[in-house]
């Protein structure tokens, strides 16, 4: 559940500033695509352009003529999420408010679990971030989106989601840089470490099992997969799993 | 012929490749009549979702001074295991791997649909990618704040085993040891001395070999051959005390007096930088991010003294010969480019101040090693922080949309020479079987190496017919060109591109129909305007649009269908329609017009345009412009004042500014708030549909555009009224009867007058 907004740009500090765009919408762009907008008209041989034909006669401010009515209107166009310019109140008001300690006893949970694993120093750095995430929080310096971010990021850390937790974690840095630039890398860094843990937990579990299953594991079938050389050789015939491209007219 | 566009554009498609002629002539003599040089657009790493890499090395022609690859136009003998080479003609015995194969059992390069195919290089060890961070201090207090919030952000974008420096300077270079415990520490240098690069390694302490990982233990597999020094670490080490680190970063702490400049030592840094890569990873994939907020004001590759009063240089200065530190400036940004392009880095500028900051003196940097050039107004706006961010962005595959330390081949059948590139590359001098004597862009060589790509990254290459008049080529005959890109993919994986391309000669006198309708206008136009820009950066403005017209009149005479000294006869088949009409908006744009421009801002728009792929290539030179209204769908009209109506808005992309303009009506009907009204829905619509697609523009594009809502009457509509032809001025008001559109006020010629006089000296026996 990204967070899909447009700001408007800096007036102040840059000329004809850009809107800017939310991390979830900017990570969208790339799939919703309609016709882009590259066609050009010809100019006639003679360089002259074509008159083109205007229904509407010229009006005159203010009494002149209103915009047609009752015409069927034109389906608004289709696509991506509309431009609000205003950040939209997804959190409604009967809402209950994120608790601080709903989101700093997972972590505080989370960083005691990496404790015996990771260096002193680094698990006291995460510490002292988590305190300033509460000082923060408790002082009342985050806004709403801020804090149910972090709610969900907790929730997909203590799932073991390591990829959807560090994917809100990039959308807070980019979306609100401001307000948690400070603590946010601590967070990112308890991530990254319960991640390790548990990678590591799985390794050790797996080594106990039957080791022959290992050779086993990797699917012959798509031939992206990095296998020994021995074992992949793309050039045999029976291997057809190369993309049927569409044969040029 | 109507397929040939679509032959143009599955070509496109498949290879990332547009001809400006499809069918070729088939001697030197007649190839040099056709005025446009024989030449494509190549985008080396276009996207191919479609092309999953194979996983294996490719099969190269045995003989040395060829070392084709294998491709879909090599003759196969299945049965005898042979393959001949389609460029030099060698018959090469297949590698045993390939024992297998057959006529129904080929491997993937044989096939025509991998006319282009992906290599995955497996060995090596794969080395991180580097980010260089050279930071400018001399910034206002919200400038800096928002620069150091950028940097934090970054460093969450960052894949986690990349290893990131940074240097920060002012009047003096800072280069910071990263270290996770204790007490941060620097190197200070002086701004004003230049140093070598083996001076900077010294000092710096990068000259001792760093202790190889064997001699410490025997008997462990070298997993990370890679020693990071203490200037470069990886984010997962380190990101918590950089993070700190730029938090606490401050502004130059050097007073500044009134009516002065503060001191930047921008050349020291960048050379300190390029010394730093250069002494601890050279030739591996690295980038230089440069963010500075003025220009270098200090020591080598100052631009501008600290007085005020002593403006930056101008076009006019530069004319009347009056820019002191130019030349000396470029130099040592020139020397700086060279070496980091040798060593396999790239620089990207970020430049956000409302003055200039030299990037006319350091376009060198970016351009020679493919690094991005930003321009702004300040780091604390939007068009800022998105572009930034839109560095780091992923592609379908979840890989960073950058490559590093590429290298570019290009291979030609022997009727065919390459007279050079143009783009963002420098030469490898590699002489060869392959390399014209004339030179076109950088020539002289058949290979070039283009530090930082990404999959817009194109480059102009263009070649030489060089068969003889009296030697024709048999019919059905067909000229091939190889393209091999070898390069750091940002997974760190080393991989190879090729493409194979074929087409047919045909004889331009008893065949100019054929080669006349498998010319495309587009990439013609792209590439005779990168040949113009590439030659207004040594010449005189004046001279290269002298020769970009008579190139226009030549081509008219040669093509068009006219009756002698009989203007209105004049007429050119479908294939150049659009070819004048992209010659006359070239010259009016800020790629050759460098009037209202500083020599910065021309700087930028011509490293953009010599380096994007053909459809953002032809925005930049012609605009694009939408009409919307209620009399249908949004349509394409054209670029003219007589487009712009009172009761329709217009969408123009410049590829650098969206412009949105109300018409006059349209404006009143807004300031009276109709869109609030329920019965008027349709005219809400209406005010958001452009809104909508502009928004689509800017989500994607790199770098991020200019925004400009304006309206009839607006002080901004005048980016809209400079671009438009302005078929409709205040001399030619009364001469059109009907008012139609709005009249621009200039002096500039218009489409009409243009076409004329292109029409009277085409048809003219004297020319």
């Amino acid at each position: 559940m990204a967070e899909l907004y447009v700001k408007p740009g800096n007036k102040e500090r840059g000329w004809n500033d850009p809107p800017q765009f939310s991390y979830g919408l900017q990570t969208l762009a790339g799939g919703l695509k309609r016709t882009p907008l590259t066609k050009r008209v010809a100019a006639s041989q003679d360089g002259s352009p074509r008159v083109p034909t205007s229904q509407t006669s010229t009006g005159l401010p203010p009494m002149g003529p209103t915009p047609p009515v009752s015409k069927a209107p034109r389906p608004p166009p289709v696509g991506s999420c509309p431009a609000s310019s205003v950040e939209p109140a997804n959190f409604s008001v009967t809402e209950s408010e994120t608790l601080l300690e709903d989101v700093l006893k997972p972590l505080e949970e989370a960083l005691e679990d990496c404790r015996g694993h990771t260096k002193k120093q680094v698990c006291d750095d995460i510490s002292r971030r988590l305190a300033l995430l509460q000082e923060q929080w408790a002082g009342g310096k985050l806004s709403v989106p801020v804090k149910k971010r972090m709610a969900l990021l907790v929730q997909e850390l203590s799932g073991h989601q390591w990829e959807a937790a560090d994917d809100i974690h990039r959308s807070l840095m980019v979306d609100h840089v401001t307000e948690v630039s400070q603590w946010m890398v601590g967070v990112k860094r308890l991530i990254a470490e319960k991640r390790n843990l548990s990678s590591e937990k799985e390794a050790n579990e797996e080594k106990s099992t039957d080791t022959a299953e290992e050779n086993q594991m990797v699917p012959a079938s798509t031939w992206q997969e990095t296998l020994s050389p021995a074992a992949q050789d793309p050039r045999q015939p029976a291997r057809r799993s190369w993309p049927q491209l569409p044969e040029p007219s | 012929m109507a397929t040939y566009l679509e032959f143009i554009q599955q070509n496109e498609e498949r290879d990332g490749v547009r001809f400006s002629w499809n069918v070729w002539p088939s001697s030197r003599l007649e190839a040099t009549r056709m005025v446009v040089p024989l030449a494509c657009l190549l985008t080396p790493l276009k996207e191919r979702p479609d092309l999953p890499p194979v996983q294996y090395e490719p099969v190269l022609c045995s003989r040395p001074t060829c070392k084709a690859i294998l491709n879909p136009l090599c003759q196969v003998d299945y049965r005898a295991k042979l393959w001949a080479c389609n460029f030099c003609f060698q018959r090469n015995q297949f590698p045993p791997a390939y024992t297998g194969i057959s006529e129904v059992n080929q491997p993937a390069e044989l096939m025509p649909q991998f006319s282009t195919i992906e290599y995955v290089i497996q060995r090596g060890a794969p080395s991180p990618l580097i980010f260089l961070y050279v930071v400018d201090t001399c910034l206002e207090e919200d400038d800096l704040q928002a620069l150091k919030e950028s940097l934090q952000m970054s460093l969450s974008l960052l894949p986690p085993d990349a290893l990131v420096g940074l240097i920060t300077f002012g009047r003096m270079v800072q280069v910071h040891e990263l270290s996770c415990e204790g007490i941060s520490k620097s190197y200070v240098f002086r701004g004003t001395k230049d140093l070598t690069a083996k001076q900077i390694q010294d000092m710096l302490g990068l000259t001792k070999p760093a202790m190889p990982m064997q001699q410490a233990r025997p008997g462990q597999p070298q997993e990370h051959p890679f020693v990071s020094s203490r200037f470069l670490q990886p984010i997962h080490k380190i990101d918590m005390n950089l993070t700190d680190l730029l938090g606490e970063l401050q502004r130059d702490p050097w007073p500044v007096t009134q009516g002065k400049r503060p001191l930047r030592s921008t050349g020291v840094a960048l050379s300190i930088a390029v010394g730093l890569l250069e002494g601890t990873f050279p030739n591996t994939g690295a980038r230089i991010m440069l963010f500075t907020g003025g220009p270098p004001t200090q020591g080598p590759g100052m631009v501008v003294g600290d007085e005020l009063k002593v403006p930056i240089r101008s076009w006019h200065d530069i004319e009347k010969d009056n820019a002191r530190f130019m030349k000396k400036a470029t130099k040592h940004y020139e020397m700086l480019a060279n070496r980091t392009a040798t060593n396999g880095h790239c620089i990207d500028i970020y430049a956000c101040a409302l003055d200039q900051t030299g990037l006319l003196e350091m376009k060198c940097c970016a351009n020679l090693t493919g690094g991005h050039m930003v321009m702004g107004d300040s780091f604390n706006t939007s068009l800022f922080k998105q572009t930034f961010q839109r560095i780091f962005t992923k592609d379908f595959n979840g890989d960073f949309r950058m490559a590093f330390g590429a290298t570019l081949e290009v291979k030609t059948s022997r009727e065919l020479k390459v007279a050079g590139a143009i783009g963002p590359c420098v030469s490898l001098n590699v002489k060869g079987p392959c390399v014209s004597e004339n030179e076109l862009g950088v020539g002289g060589t058949s290979q070039w190496k283009i530090c930082g790509m990404d999959p817009t990254s194109t480059l102009g290459i263009y070649f030489e017919v060089v068969n003889q008049h009296n030697a024709p080529i048999p019919q059905g005959g067909r000229g091939a060109i190889q393209f091999v890109t070898q390069y750091q993919h940002s997974s760190t994986q080393r991989r190879i591109r090729v493409t194979t391309i074929a087409r047919n000669w045909a004889d331009a006198q008893s065949q100019l129909r054929h080669i006349e309708a498998a010319f495309d206008q587009e990439a013609a136009a792209v590439l005779m305007a990168r040949l113009g820009v590439f030659r207004a950066e040594s010449e005189e403005g004046p001279d290269v649009l002298r020769w970009l017209d008579r190139q226009l009149i030549r081509l008219c005479q040669k093509f068009g269908q006219y009756n002698k000294e009989d203007p209105t006869s004049f007429r050119l088949s479908d294939s150049f329609s659009l070819y004048p009409q992209f010659m006359f908006h070239l010259r009016r744009s800020p790629f050759l017009q460098v009037f209202n421009n500083s020599p910065d801002e021309s700087s930028y728009y011509r490293h953009h345009f010599a380096r994007q792929d053909l459809t953002q290539s032809l925005i930049m030179i012609q605009p694009i412009l939408y009409s919307y209204s209620f009399h249908g769908p949004p349509e394409p009209v054209l670029l003219d004042s007589s487009s712009i109506l009172a009761d329709r808005i217009l969408l123009m992309d410049t590829f650098f500014q969206i412009v949105i303009y109300l018409g006059e009506t349209i404006a009143q009907w807004r300031k009276a708030g109709y869109q609030d009204m329920p019965e008027y829905e349709n005219f809400k619509h209406l005010l958001q549909a452009p809104l909508d697609d502009a928004q689509e523009i800017l989500q994607a594009r790199f770098p991020m555009p200019r925004y400009i809502n304006t309206e009839h009457g607006g002080s901004q509509a005048r980016f809209l009224l400079s671009k438009v032809n302005p078929s409709q001025t205040h001399n030619n008001l009364y001469a059109w009867g009907q008012e139609t559109g709005a009249p621009i006020l200039t002096d500039d010629v218009s489409l009409q007058v243009f076409m004329d006089h292109l029409k009277k000296l085409a048809v003219s026996t004297a020319c």
